[in-house]
């Protein structure tokens, strides 16, 4: 069976903080993944080893075929498996002095030497299914959260990565325009591209993953299927989480036992 | 008032201005380019180096530039003299032209005020900016180049500017080492006839028309640079 993602042994401490204790994760081609957990369990951290953001301090990382040693790569190995993936960021951090755009462009043009035409030509199609074909030349300051948030979405997109890592894409965003970014996203994952997701939108995860991860303590403590994790989770921590989460009780009774 | 003096005296005056243009342009450019240089340095905490140019920094900043002046103007040549005669060399310091240790002394000076302007605007542009543009793939000069620096310069700018406005000034500090640029073209003219007034009031519209003139500039170019924090665009 051919991975597009292994992370093997991810270890990563902040001092004596140790956020990741060992994390194994491999991803098929296609799955969407979303990892759930309370803050601090590590998960964000997990999404950035994955394309050295935040490089682990044990553990190998591959991605599409790329196997890079989270201690000893070169910068060449880690510009590679950066060039595979794609990431969705939690502040969207667009480039505040270009256009939409020109954001879109952007790592065509520099990274992947696209012609400037034809990466305005494809930057313009991918805007418009994300629904900005009105704002390509307004800087990001001028558009709202959600609005941003997609223009995000196209500039991760346009770079064709074998997989993007989407960090808590909504958490950022107003109430009223969690839905537009969630809906964008839905329509990305329906193309079968390979996705992991940090979110705590709990019913989001339940409607787009085809696996919830679910982390605490820097370790994964369950995984599988949607119904399996969201509905019928076996360890109490899992239960502990939803509960809190969702404020109501999940999975029929099960949650009294133990 | 001496008309007759003005008249025969402005144009003469207006002759410097080049002068004090050159130096202003030279010890901008090198400064400049040596302050941003000493600003990735520290910023990038290369050890030694950094601490030696923090240290250097802050000489610069804390010596009155008269004194820097003094000491690339009379050190400087000696420490060459007699750096060339130990190796057995004969070295006519006196030919090198009393304009360039006023830029030397200036260039060093500026490097000090911009190295901290840069630091502090590129500090200024958040971390996630650079996050970003290594998630799409960029390598760190191409983010620093395409992504930070433009933001940078959008806030650096309005201190620039004042940096320039101040190095206009501090070139009349040439009078004291005999470059004739503005101010000792004015006092050297009306030394014969003790016109001094005249020539300050001349030289004060000088210098006002030059500040006015890249303070317009500098304001054109930061509403240029600022351009993306606009709310709605063209």
């Amino acid at each position: 069976m051919k991975y597009m993602v292994e992370l093997h042994n991810i270890k990563k401490s902040f001092g004596d903080n140790h956020v990741l204790r060992g994390v194994d994760l491999d991803i098929m081609q296609g799955e969407v993944v979303v990892i759930l957990g309370p803050s601090g369990s590590g998960k964000t951290t997990l999404l950035r080893t994955i394309n050295f953001l935040d490089p682990a301090d044990e553990g190998t990382v591959s991605v599409g075929g790329s196997t890079v040693d989270s201690q000893h790569h070169t910068k060449g190995q880690m510009l590679e498996l950066r060039r595979k993936t794609a990431m969705v960021f939690q502040n969207y951090n667009l480039f505040a002095n270009k256009t939409i755009l020109q954001n879109v462009m952007e790592g065509l043009v520099t990274v992947k030497k696209v012609p400037k035409d034809h990466a305005m030509e494809i930057s313009k199609q991918i805007l418009d299914k994300v629904g900005l074909s009105d704002k390509y030349d307004f800087y990001p300051s001028s558009l709202s959260g959600g609005q941003q948030q997609r223009a995000g979405i196209a500039r991760a997109l346009i770079l064709d990565p074998d997989v993007i890592l989407f960090d808590e894409p909504t958490s950022a965003l107003d109430p009223e325009l969690v839905g537009e970014v969630l809906t964008t996203i839905k329509n990305v994952a329906a193309t079968g591209i390979t996705m992991i997701i940090v979110t705590h939108e709990i019913a989001f995860a339940k409607e787009v993953a085809s696996r919830v991860v679910f982390m605490e303590g820097g370790v994964i403590v369950e995984q599988g299927k949607p119904d399996e994790i969201l509905v019928h989770p076996k360890e109490l921590r899992t239960r502990q989480f939803l509960s809190r989460i969702t404020g109501e009780h999940l999975g029929e009774g099960e949650e009294e036992s133990q | 008032m001496d008309f007759q003096f003005i008249a025969h005296a402005f144009p003469e005056i207006c002759k410097a201005i080049p002068i004090t243009l050159l130096m202003t342009f030279a010890s901008a450019f090198f400064g400049w380019l040596l302050g941003l240089i000493v600003a990735m340095v520290r910023r990038s905490k290369v050890p030694v180096l950094s601490q030696i140019f923090a240290v250097l920094v802050s000489f610069n900043r804390s010596v009155p530039s008269i004194i820097l002046l003094y000491i690339a103007y009379y050190v400087v040549p000696a420490a060459i003299y007699f750096y060339a005669k130990s190796i057995g060399k004969e070295i006519d310091v006196s030919v090198i032209p009393a304009v360039i240790y006023s830029i030397a002394a200036l260039t060093l000076n500026q490097a000090a005020y911009a190295s901290e302007i840069f630091r502090t605007s590129i500090d200024a542009v958040g971390e996630g900016q650079v996050e970003a543009a290594l998630s799409v793939g960029m390598t760190k000069t191409q983010a620093m180049f395409r992504i930070i620096f433009p933001q940078a310069l959008a806030t650096a700018i309005p201190n620039l500017s004042g940096l320039f406005i101040g190095l206009i000034k501090d070139t009349s500090l040439g009078y004291y080492v005999g470059v004739y640029e503005i101010t000792s073209t004015a006092n050297i003219i009306s030394m014969p006839t003790l016109n001094f007034i005249e020539a300050y009031i001349m030289t004060t519209i000088i210098y006002e028309l030059l500040s006015f003139l890249f303070n317009r500039l500098f304001g054109a170019e930061e509403k240029h640079l600022t351009r993306f924090r606009a709310r709605v665009t063209a």
